[in-house]
């Protein structure tokens, strides 16, 4: 909602600054978006009067003019044709500067000298016509600077109203505002209508209200004999300057009222209704009318219409129809203000996709009491703009008054609730000074009625807002709350979560966040079977800002495989650690399920190169690692199996399993899916259900005691077909019951000619300990020599002892 | 005297591990087979064993001296040879480079919001991101074709399914659950159907912040947002609340700091200002009280809620939103 400092005076007396009146506005909860001091954009530009119009030497299309501007007497040449002699015009002098940076000199034109320029309204900015001069009216002062004239020596404020206080939708309304913080007297416009008494208004129309639920009030007016003509100058900048396009006088006044009052008008041509009848109906089904934007528009029988005998003529409330719009031609002007119900207003206008001034002052909720006053100061406008004769009477069908609103509220209330020690006394002036009308006090509680232009004022809260509003949140300490006691432990989840990252972030690998969307089509691009889960439970968005944004992802990976194709490709990081955590989403039979995830994603080298850093390439294990040492710590034992999975390489492709439960999976993305992206190098991805783990993580910790007796360490390698994995050994050797191993480590794996093809020998370093005595060569030598007869016997495995 | 031989055998094993100069490997030698050595002592001591032992004994000593001399042989090459080879240390030359991680910028403003309000004594809690109608509006006293909904342009996912577009439906899911008194923080995404741009994203990180008790005032309310504001930017900060509109809290406030870069002097982050719009508050509304059985006579509470990328924005100067999203390694690695 734009309004002009100038415009607030007419209403209201303000000593404050046009600066200092933002921070009222603000304080009044109606936020300036923007401030900003109209015509700073035009400088040096005078009324002048036009005394001469010769011919020019050199030129057919050019004229020169003697223009006078009080003091002095200027030569300028000009190209339009629209002046004549005695008429009075802006002009830019030498050293002018217009809108959009012109700057204005004196030239020589064809030969003749032009001591400046005469101006359009386009060249000034106050309106859309180039097509000639803007002739000034004919009592404008001489020499005057054309900014006071144009009014443009004013502030434009552009306020975010509230939804709850479309009161301030109108000049008066935010006026009124100002005045009950300001303390200074609301100034309404007054008026004379003055109405041709031949004839009343009843004789030319017949207005049925056939849907007062829609439309608990409809009033009107009949103007005659109107002259359609442009708007005065000053209706026009008036107009222009808080962003209205003036049309004509008819239909300025409307626009002018909606932005004075609040209240949206409509003005019908009479002489285009049929029947000389108006109906309020609802809509018949499939019923079609062309709105003024030239769209044809079907309805439904929610929808409610001002209709003729025969058609609909208006969408209530939101625009009107373009057959029976105010033109040139129009010479009787049927002129309405009603109060339309607001939620079918809104349900009306998200139906068509059509949001109005009009419309979406209505769904706010306009004064129903302010009907008759804005349909008078309308009619009175275009009797004054338009030359008009205003019929006797009016029609205002308003069969079922609302009901004021009054509330009780308890002095006490409004300190405890806002903490403060305002007196009774302020709370009652206050709320006088909002207007509202105290009803009854008494020294405990006051009740008040709310005045008609004030919505969403039910409760007691209600007024108590209004209280600390115009009190001043400012004035309300800040205080530190009195609270009972009360303990709270920390969620396992939140836990899990703040141990993971910082696992995570200490092993060198950084955080990343994705949107939750995703392109369902990546999954067909990738060649992802629609049976799998990862697809057959997408959600989809219905209302989706793109196709790249459409669906919920049920996996972590296109965002994770983004992000490294992003850096790789474009941004030049080409050694890639990241994870993230973020919720998946899935369709299930009955609900739509989400839960957190972990997705960790690596490529490159693990180091940048470095006088000291070899080229180490990221391979599966440093994957591996990650998840080992991340496990280790959260006291989850684990195992990786292989399992085939469409976005691996079938080589490298494995679940996480946590005692018999898969919890995740890890590998190495596809050859195919890595190649899609433009990604060169080996990726290598897992993801983790972050519920699943956490009921197996073990975040208390208690202390072992430290080893008292020295441990004896043997190394042994064993030779083994390349078939065995090193899982099923180490499964195996930790089957084997001994009190006194400690720990079993694969500290060597070397496959080459020496050990023969087809095979590979593992080195294992086993530590013995006893926690009760020094253990000897030979109680140790005892069990590795059964564990290394039970392993090559199981396995048909080869021995090499080491020490 | 074949047990003290053992150990014996396992001192010298001992030693050997700390030799790391040619001075210490002499010491050792010293030590142990120097003419007063402790094999020398040993070789002493053989007299006067019983005959039938002195063999046995003999050929441990031996044992042990031969492979002393052995070793100290080995060693003595090796730590030459280490002389020759040792280099001058450039100490002007970079380090070994370790590897460090970061924590996503939005995340330190998350686990900072989070100790914050730990130590005032809040609860952690968290809710889904797929809400439904009734607990992301109509609960939060925000009925269909409210025009308030209007500011929230929403994800649909079915007719009564949608992603939240806020994280204060958590407030009412937490207080069904939960029985007054009342302190919460939420933390999570939110959605809007608005387009990316810099100062928009579809996807934001919002914290909510509930506290219902006997005595809550709108007063505490500025208490507590001042202390979080003031900790969060490391500052005192002052703060100022304007009359605002959510259907959920009455009276509401638009909650701005004083600007942390200029001090409140004007500059560009606050648009010359010297305020920055954070949060939006109030006290919790009757009606939502009334959604979840709480009597609002006996209870009072405030509410408030912000963005992180705000936050965030602020606290490490990034002027544009979809920096957190693009995830660039070259970004991440500056928090």
């Amino acid at each position: 909602m734009k309004v002009t400092y100038n415009w607030l005076r007419e209403y209201i007396d303000l000593d404050l600054s046009p600066e200092k009146l933002c921070d009222k506005f603000n304080s009044l909860g109606l936020s300036v978006s923007s401030f900003t001091k109209l015509g700073n954009d035009v400088h040096n530009v005078f009324v002048g009067k036009i005394e001469a119009i010769n011919p020019h030497p050199n030129a057919d299309k050019l004229v020169v003019c003697i223009v006078s501007l009080g003091n002095k007497k200027l030569s300028i040449v000009c190209g339009a044709k629209n002046m004549n002699v005695g008429d009075k015009v802006p002009v830019a002098v030498d050293g002018a500067i217009l809108p959009n940076g012109v700057k204005i000199n004196k030239v020589e034109i064809r030969g003749v000298t032009s001591n400046g320029m005469m101006c359009s309204g386009k060249e000034l900015g106050v309106s859309d016509d180039e097509e000639g001069l803007l002739i000034l009216p004919k009592d404008t002062i001489v020499g005057k600077d054309i900014k006071e004239i144009l009014g443009l020596n004013d502030f434009c404020y552009d306020l975010e109203v509230l939804s709850n206080r479309p009161d301030c939708l109108g000049v008066i309304g935010i006026a009124r505002a100002l005045s009950a913080v300001l303390k200074k007297p609301l100034k309404l416009p007054e008026f004379l209508i003055k109405e041709d008494k031949k004839i009343k208004i009843e004789e030319f129309i017949k207005i049925s209200l056939k849907a007062p639920n829609l439309c608990p009030r409809y009033s009107a007016r009949l103007v005659s004999n109107v002259q359609i003509k442009e708007s005065p100058l000053w209706m026009q900048i008036r107009l222009k300057n808080v962003g209205i396009r003036s049309i004509n006088n008819v239909v300025d006044v409307t626009n002018y009222i909606l932005m004075e009052t609040g209240h949206p008008l409509h003005a019908f041509d009479y002489d285009l209704i049929s029947g000389k009848s108006i109906i309020i109906r609802n809509a018949n089904l499939n019923e079609e009318i062309i709105t003024l934007d030239g769209i044809s528009r079907k309805l439904t029988k929610d929808v409610l219409v001002i209709s003729d005998k025969n058609k609909a003529i208006a969408l209530a409330g939101i625009m009107g129809g373009k057959e029976i719009e105010i033109s040139s031609n129009t010479k009787n002007v049927l002129l309405e203000c009603a109060y339309f119900d607001p939620i079918n207003i809104r349900k009306t206008s998200k139906m068509l996709n059509l949001s109005t001034e009009s419309s979406y002052r209505f769904e706010r909720g306009v004064d129903c009491e302010g009907v008759l006053y804005s349909l008078n100061r309308a009619a009175y406008l275009i009797q004054e703009l338009a030359d008009g004769n205003i019929i006797k009477g009016y029609v205002d069908l308003y069969p079922k008054k609302i009901p004021p609103i009054k509330i009780k509220t308890r002095y006490s209330r409004v300190n405890k609730i806002l903490g403060s020690t305002i007196k009774n006394k302020e709370m009652i002036d206050i709320c006088k000074r909002l207007g509202f009308k105290i009803l009854r006090k008494d020294n405990n509680q006051f009740v008040v009625q709310v005045p008609s232009f004030r919505k969403g004022i039910y409760k007691e809260i209600d007024i108590i807002e209004e209280i600390a509003q115009i009190y001043g949140y400012d004035r309300i300490k800040e205080t530190i709350p009195k609270i009972e006691l009360k303990v709270f432990s920390e969620k396992l989840s939140n836990k899990l979560e703040d141990f993971i990252r910082k696992n995570l972030v200490s092993k060198g690998l950084y955080e990343v966040i994705n949107f939750s969307f995703i392109s369902k089509n990546w999954f067909n691009k990738i060649g992802l079977s629609k049976e799998n889960p990862l697809v057959n439970s997408l959600i989809d968005i219905i209302n989706p800002l793109s196709e790249n944004w459409n669906t919920l992802r049920t996996t972590l990976l296109p965002s994770l495989l983004d992000n490294v194709r992003l850096n790789v490709c474009s941004k030049g990081n080409k050694n890639i650690r990241i994870f993230e955590i973020g919720r998946v989403f899935f369709k299930k039979e009955n609900s739509l399920e989400e839960f957190k995830t972990l997705g960790i994603i690596m490529t490159g080298n693990i180091y940048e190169k470095g006088w000291l850093q070899k080229d180490e390439k990221i391979s599966f294990y440093h994957l591996k690692g990650v998840i080992e040492d991340l496990f280790k710590n959260l006291g989850i034992e684990f195992k990786v199996l292989n399992e085939t999975n469409e976005i691996f390489n079938s080589d490298c492709s494995a679940s996480i399993i946590v005692k018999d439960e898969k919890v995740g999976i890890c590998g190495e993305i596809s050859n195919k899916i890595v190649s899609l992206f433009d990604i060169k190098s080996n990726v290598y991805y897992s993801e983790i259900k972050l519920p699943l783990i956490e009921k197996y993580a073990n975040f208390s910790k208690t202390y072992l005691g430290l080893a008292k007796f020295p441990g004896i360490r043997r190394d042994i390698s064993f030779i083994i077909n390349n078939n065995i994995s090193a899982q099923e050994i180490s499964d195996y050797l930790e089957s084997i019951k001994s009190t006194i191993i400690e720990k079993i480590d694969i500290i060597d794996v070397y496959e080459g000619e020496q050990i023969g093809k087809g095979k590979r020998s593992l080195t294992y370093s086993i530590t013995y300990r006893s926690a009760n005595k020094t253990l000897t060569d030979e109680e140790v030598d005892e069990v590795n020599d059964k564990l290394i007869d039970l392993v090559s016997k199981r396995f048909n495995a080869q021995i090499r002892k080491i020490g | 005297m074949e047990n003290e031989l053992e150990n014996l055998t396992k001192e010298i094993q001992d030693d050997f591990i700390n030799i790391n100069s040619i001075d210490e490997l002499e010491k050792i030698k010293i030590k142990y087979i120097g003419r007063n050595g402790i094999l020398a002592q040993y070789f002493k001591r053989m007299k006067d064993l019983p005959p039938d032992e002195k063999p046995k004994i003999g050929k441990i000593l031996n044992t042990i001296k031969k492979d002393l001399e052995y070793k100290i042989e080995i060693k003595s090459k090796e730590l030459n040879k280490n002389k020759q080879e040792e280099k001058i240390i450039d100490i002007s030359l970079p380090g070994y480079r370790f590897l460090s991680g970061k924590y996503h910028p939005l995340t330190q403003i998350i686990n900072q919001t989070k100790e914050i309000f730990k130590s005032l004594n809040f609860d952690i809690t968290e809710g889904p991101e797929i809400e439904t109608e009734y607990y992301n509006f109509e609960a939060l006293n925000t009925p269909k074709y409210h025009p308030a909904r209007d500011t929230q342009s929403t994800f649909y996912l079915g007719e009564e399914t949608l992603l939240r577009t806020q994280t204060s439906p958590v407030q009412v899911r937490y207080m069904e659950k939960e029985k007054p008194p009342i302190r919460v923080i939420s933390i999570g995404k939110c959605y809007r159907s608005d387009q990316l741009d810099p100062s928009h994203s579809p996807m934001f990180h919002q914290v909510e912040g509930l506290m219902v008790d006997k005595n809550i005032t709108f007063g505490d309310l500025k208490g507590i947002l001042k202390i979080f504001l003031s900790r969060i930017f490391e500052k005192k900060v002052k703060i100022m609340l304007n009359p605002s509109y959510f259907p959920f809290t009455e009276p509401s406030a638009e909650v701005s700091t004083s600007c942390v870069i200029c001090e409140g002097k004007g500059c560009s982050v606050c648009k010359n200002t010297g305020w920055l719009e954070i949060f939006g508050a109030g006290m919790v509304h009757p009606n939502v009280f009334k959604s979840v059985n709480y009597d609002s006579e006996k209870w009072t509470g405030f509410a408030f809620g912000g963005g992180i990328e705000r936050l965030a924005m602020i606290k490490y100067n990034i002027n544009d939103i979809r920096l957190f999203y693009e995830n660039d390694i070259k970004f991440l690695e500056q928090f």
